[in-house]
């Protein structure tokens, strides 16, 4: 029961209005992304391969568990270029995120929740991977959300950064896509879109033993 | 799907915010009378006060994404934009409605049952929120929060060193925020 139904009908509608509006233009800067980083990859002609496999994802789907590509690329806050092999002996959960891509926004939360769990058990790291061009915004949205793991940039615009996401996602693909590495180096599995959080849990226990 | 968020955290509200109106709407009745309550007060004037309400929530929401959950609870920031908006108006000598044009939101008409529920909320009930507090926290978060005293000033008041005055804060705001987000916030 409120006090005042008229100001609260008339925040509703301008929600509802202002929601349908958001979702559409995030439509369209989504197609726009995607469709930069299809051409950054079809110029760049990269080739790396998973085993016989030609990427990540594509050797998971077909129920094998890969080594976790190695390429270095350039790194937030730390080393200028880092590898996964770094990683090693640790799980990690590696996140492809970018800061136009609401769902990736919505799942930092948990996220950081699954990073201080990891890191209060000192068995591994969530590590962020941006896949925005500009280090710019990819620092500023860092900054807003106050994340504290650590962001490895796959740069569409830069070689390495165009090979470090094509060794795991193959094609271009919406974000988020979240993977779970064991302590050996092996990719357990993968989930596409915002993570389902009892799937993610599920790979994490099964990457810890 | 209709979702029962009656018992989610002002956090967890704030958070779902931009993925449908409902949870903005649980927000928004969780904590009007608090927010026109404390501006009635402040201004004397219910009419006002109703306006600067939706302008509060109206940035509130646009704003929802920035709150994180930390010491402080919702209350206590959405009073904060209500003294920032109150300051602004008064400033400018008009009633600010920065928040309510961004969200293109329409004019309200407020109707007389309205105003008199307004001017109807006291101040133990505009207050209530502190009630759990012990009485040094209770009076360090009401200067601090509610009259925006500097923590100087505060510890002058309370006697106290600033370092003392800063703990009783930040415990006080500990403790109201559980008292938020175990559902214990009027409605």
């Amino acid at each position: 029961m409120t006090t005042m139904p008229q100001v609260e009908g008339a925040l509703l509608d301008a929600i509802r209005r202002e929601q349908q509006g958001r979702n559409g233009r995030q439509r369209i800067a989504r197609r726009a992304a995607l469709a930069l980083v299809a051409a950054a990859f079809v110029g760049s002609g990269v080739a790396l391969a998973v085993g016989v496999w030609p990427n990540v994802r594509s050797a998971i789907r077909h129920g094998t568990q890969p080594s976790v590509p190695t390429t270095a690329v350039r790194s937030l806050g730390g080393p200028a270029k880092v590898s996964l092999a770094r990683f090693r002996g640790q799980v990690v959960l590696i996140s492809f995120w970018a800061p136009w891509c609401a769902p990736c926004i919505q799942q930092e939360p948990e996220l950081a929740k699954i990073h201080r769990e990891l890191r209060a058990k000192n068995i591994g790291t969530v590590v962020l991977v941006s896949a925005e061009s500009s280090l710019t915004a990819t620092r500023r949205m860092v900054r807003r959300d106050r994340l504290s793991v650590p962001i490895l940039s796959a740069n569409p615009t830069e070689p390495e950064g165009r090979a470090f996401f094509r060794a795991f996602l193959g094609s271009p693909s919406p974000l988020p896509v979240t993977f779970v590495v064991d302590p050996a180096g092996r990719v357990v599995g993968y989930t596409e879109g915002r993570a389902n959080l009892a799937h993610l849990r599920a790979l994490l226990n099964r990457a810890e033993r | 799907m209709p979702q029962n968020l009656d018992g989610a955290s002002d956090y967890e509200l704030l958070r779902r915010s931009r993925s449908g109106e409902e949870p903005f709407a649980v927000f928004y009745r969780r904590h009007e009378r608090l927010v026109a309550g404390w501006l009635g007060r402040q201004t004397g004037r219910p009419d006002l006060a109703a306006d600067l309400t939706a302008e509060v929530f109206a940035a509130a929401y646009i704003a929802a994404p920035r709150f994180r959950s930390g010491p402080e609870p919702a209350a206590a920031w959405l009073l904060g934009i209500a003294r920032n908006k109150l300051l602004r108006s008064l400033r400018n000598e008009r009633t600010e409605a920065s928040a309510r044009r961004r969200l293109a939101m329409s004019t309200v008409q407020i109707d007389d049952d309205a105003i008199a529920a307004i001017a109807s909320i006291d101040s133990s009930e505009l207050l209530a929120f502190l009630d759990d507090l012990p009485e040094g926290q209770r009076d360090a978060v009401r200067a601090r929060v509610v009259e925006d005293l500097g923590y100087g000033e505060l510890a002058k008041r309370l006697n106290v060193t600033e370092q003392v005055a800063r703990k009783r804060v930040s415990r006080g705001l500990h403790q109201l925020r559980q008292h938020f987000s175990h559902g214990g916030a009027s409605s």
